[in-house]
């Protein structure tokens, strides 16, 4: 019967954090002596699909049936960091660093179906000091509000296993007093959070997510830095991606997709809405919109790092023009949230105002980027 | 409509809506920290809240920075019903 506990690993949270994901790799990476803001800096965009109504950032938020996620579709937003598309784990995977890119932190995701190779895995790594970013059905999870209730894919940071006691030691930090939790589980309790089937409760179609024991491993090569070159290029492809000067996916991407977007909302304003279009406000634009709106507030967080290499007024405004935007985005989070609860299309041109408002703090925001990126790419720095 | 009276109503439907400690509402109280109310039930407040008092919210103060406990809640929606001209500081 074996033991082994991680010490010290951070309870990163931060309220602009992308998802859980985020979260969790934010732990790992703050104990690994990296700095979140700057490896999960996302580039400032909007994107938005009209055939099918989806919008995102630098890909397009919708649901998934599976937790196989694409290389191309995880690779559109980090700029400092390299996810290979979820892998079955086998030996090979276990023989092997898994670093591609030495100048970019590696987020390799796996899967494995059978339950003893997924401990056996997160052993050896618990073993070898690292801790285990593991994904679980939060409906197994007895700490969380959503336990026997709802289903959803989750992640929380395994940093230990207790084999007497049967137990992993884990935690779950978002500073929601319902559900946060550090401290002992029962095995079997996590275990079948990792394997459960993650059926989609409000979907008609009987949808399931599968989790399939996922869990994600992080490493850095020992050369890898992060260097004000990448740092500015992080504004730069923002600054590009906003001007909409290039596709991502394929599609195009920033303010003209914003307008494209906003001039299909008033559109639907004069339609008659079915029950399908106000779930669409209530639920898809609801959650996205909080999305795009802490990513507003990542993108302030990582200028505020590199604030140093901008001229101070200009890293001061853009900020403060990030914290605007930011605010406009939760509002027409609610406002969308409103018209699916009251079935109030003519709330629409209320949410229109709020995106009037965001294009106009988004452009001053693309015009500063610029102005300061003048001159200093690609030599300077 | 008294201000007392207000408030009183507002922590009917926060008890109701209240994820956690819900026979304990206090108007000065954070309602995400103490009550579990997160930005969707806020909104779910806000609309059963027009309702109750014949208002609407306007659009652009929906929002947990404007609406954090029940007592800012009050304070706006007296403000509406006897003046119909609420300033938000």
């Amino acid at each position: 019967m074996e033991r082994n506990f991680i010490e010290k690993v951070p309870r990163y949270f931060e309220p602009y954090v992308n998802d859980c994901f985020h979260n969790s790799y934010g732990a790992v990476l703050q104990y690994m002596g990296l700095n979140p803001n700057i490896v999960l800096a996302d580039y400032l965009s909007f994107m938005y699909d009209s055939e099918n109504g989806n919008i995102g950032v630098n890909y397009f938020y919708r649901y998934s049936t599976t937790v196989e996620f694409k290389e191309e579709e995880l690779n559109t937003s980090l700029e400092f960091a390299y996810v290979p598309a979820t892998a079955v784990f086998n030996r090979e995977s276990e023989d092997t660093e898994n670093i591609r890119f030495p100048d970019r932190v590696n987020i390799n995701m796996f899967i494995n179906d059978d339950n003893d190779t997924a401990y056996l895995r997160l052993k050896k790594l618990i073993d070898s000091g690292k801790p285990v970013v593991a994904a679980v059905d939060l409906f197994h999870m007895s700490y969380h509000r959503a336990y026997h209730r709802d289903h959803g894919l989750h992640c929380v940071v395994i940093t230990g296993y207790d084999e007497k006691e049967g137990c992993f030691e884990l935690f779950d930090k978002f500073r929601l007093s319902s559900s946060d939790f550090e401290g002992k589980l029962p095995m079997a309790e996590v275990n079948e959070g990792r394997a459960s089937d993650n059926p989609a409760t409000w979907s008609e179609d009987m949808l399931k997510r599968p989790v399939r024991n996922l869990w994600i491993e992080i490493c850095a090569h020992k050369d890898f830095r992060i260097t004000d070159k990448k740092l500015i290029n992080v504004l730069d492809e923002s600054c590009k991606r906003l001007k909409g000067l290039k596709q991502v996916l394929g599609k195009d991407c920033g303010l003209k997709s914003l307008e494209a977007f906003t001039r299909d909302l008033l559109l639907k304003k004069e339609e008659e809405l079915d029950a399908g279009q106000y779930n669409w406000f209530r639920y898809y634009l609801n959650i996205n919109f909080k999305n795009i709106a802490r990513n507003r507030k990542r993108f302030m967080a990582f200028v505020g790092e590199i604030s140093s290499l901008l001229p101070e007024h200009i890293a001061a405004d853009i900020c403060g023009k990030l914290e605007d935007a930011s605010k406009h985005w939760d509002i027409a989070a609610s406002i969308a949230l409103k018209i699916g609860i009251k079935k109030s299309p003519e709330l629409i041109e209320d949410l229109v105002k709020q995106l009037c408002e965001i294009h106009e703090l988004e452009s001053c925001i693309a015009s500063s980027l610029e102005s300061c990126l003048r001159g200093k790419m690609p030599v300077e720095i | 409509m008294q201000k007392q009276e207000i408030e009183q109503k507002i922590c009917e439907v926060v008890s109701r809506l209240a994820q956690f400690n819900n026979d304990n509402i206090e108007v000065d109280s954070d309602l995400r920290d103490n009550y579990g109310v997160d930005s969707i039930v806020l909104v779910e407040l806000l609309v059963e809240l027009e309702d109750v008092f014949a208002i609407t919210f306007d659009s652009s103060f929906l929002t947990y920075e404007v609406f954090s406990t029940v007592k800012s809640i009050s304070d706006y929606v007296y403000g509406k019903i006897n003046t119909d001209c609420v300033s938000i500081n």
